[in-house]
């Protein structure tokens, strides 16, 4: 079966590097955006599709929409998604906010793609 | 020059004892009674009050009681028809400084009159130096309160400068996270195909140099944390 990953960051890089580490695990078919508007159009198109995104990496600071605001919109269309937030910042207030969105957990960016993508195969039990 | 109050109902008295203490060089001002004897104490400071006890009206030692009532500072020497041991006491415990008795000797006038004059000096002095005594107090609150106004604000603007570099710092070393991700994933990626050994070495080389960067933003996120940070 393919897992299905949505990774959302205004860094371009950030998305390519990531989907490229995520990629090298079979299985796994990545998905980009670059914004939280986008985000949640794309979240929709793909479960619309029959390809539910298994798991969301959300960044949080991001223009147009940020990452707390498409996980609240994507949770609202979705309750059982499972959004984790990718992010630099460790203030405790963004991490409640990003909890209280109802995100499942929160992911430290400086980890580096190689542990974020293990942590992730983690998550999906592949 | 000192002040002499002389209160008599007799006017001969009054001139002979003007005479004497105008000519030892008092400025010497004279009262019949209470009225007048009130009149010229409202009017200037003495520094010494030669005051008959008997007097028709108000006597001499109602109006020490006046002089004492009214915190008037001059010390009182009276003037006693007898030398009654007891009127002399009565007059002293009702606040009289001396007292000299008729017929007045003018060598004993004198010396009262200079004693008394020097205690009030004295009197007069003491006040003095309370008053500045008071005022040096006062500047010295003052000055503490200013210095310590003066400090206060000099903590306080030092604490903003101090919270303004530890957000800039700490916003800085934020931004310095993406890149190095970014680098670092760039770099693993690289490395992981097959290189000539030069060229791997100068990769490794910029690996290592690039988390000891990791290392350092990290501590100054650490530094810079706003307590309770996960």
């Amino acid at each position: 079966m393919t897992y299905h990953i949505l990774v959302v960051d205004d860094e371009p890089d950030i998305c390519e590097l990531l989907g490229i580490f995520l990629s090298m695990n079979d299985g796994i078919e990545v998905h980009t955006a670059e914004n939280g508007k986008i985000a949640v159009e794309m979240y929709l198109n793909l479960a619309g599709s029959g390809s539910r995104p298994d798991i969301v990496l959300m960044d949080i600071r991001m223009p147009v929409m940020d990452g707390i605001e498409a996980t609240r919109e994507i949770l609202e269309h979705d309750p059982d998604a499972n959004v984790y937030m990718v992010t630099a910042y460790n203030e405790p207030n963004l991490v409640q906010d990003a909890m209280d969105a109802g995100a499942k957990d929160v992911i430290n960016k400086t980890a580096g793609f190689p542990e974020i993508s293990e942590m992730v195969m983690g998550v999906l039990g592949a | 020059m000192d002040n002499i109050l002389i209160v008599d109902d007799d006017p001969g008295v009054r001139e002979t004892l003007e005479a004497r203490l105008a000519r030892e060089g008092y400025a010497v001002g004279t009262a019949d009674g209470f009225d007048q004897a009130k009149d010229a104490l409202e009017e200037r400071d003495f520094d010494a009050i030669l005051l008959d006890i008997v007097l028709p009206g108000v006597n001499g030692i109602g109006i020490l009681e006046y002089i004492k009532n009214a915190d008037i500072e001059a010390p009182v020497i009276m003037i006693t028809g007898d030398p009654s041991v007891d009127t002399a006491s009565n007059s002293v415990r009702h606040g009289a400084y001396d007292y000299v008795s008729k017929p007045i000797r003018k060598e004993h006038l004198l010396d009262v009159v200079r004693r008394a004059v020097e205690k009030k000096g004295l009197i007069d002095r003491k006040k003095e130096l309370e008053k500045r005594n008071v005022e040096y107090q006062k500047e010295l609150e003052r000055k503490v309160e200013e210095r310590t106004e003066e400090l206060k604000s000099a903590y306080e603007l030092l604490g903003e400068e101090y919270s303004r570099k530890v957000r800039f710092m700490r916003k800085t070393s934020h931004e310095f996270i993406n890149p190095l991700s970014i680098i670092s994933g760039h770099l693993t990626l690289l490395m992981k195909d097959d290189l000539p050994d030069e060229q791997r070495r100068r990769l490794e080389s910029v690996s290592e140099n690039v988390k000891r960067i990791e290392q350092l933003v990290q501590d100054a996120l650490e530094m810079t944390s706003e307590g309770g940070n996960k």
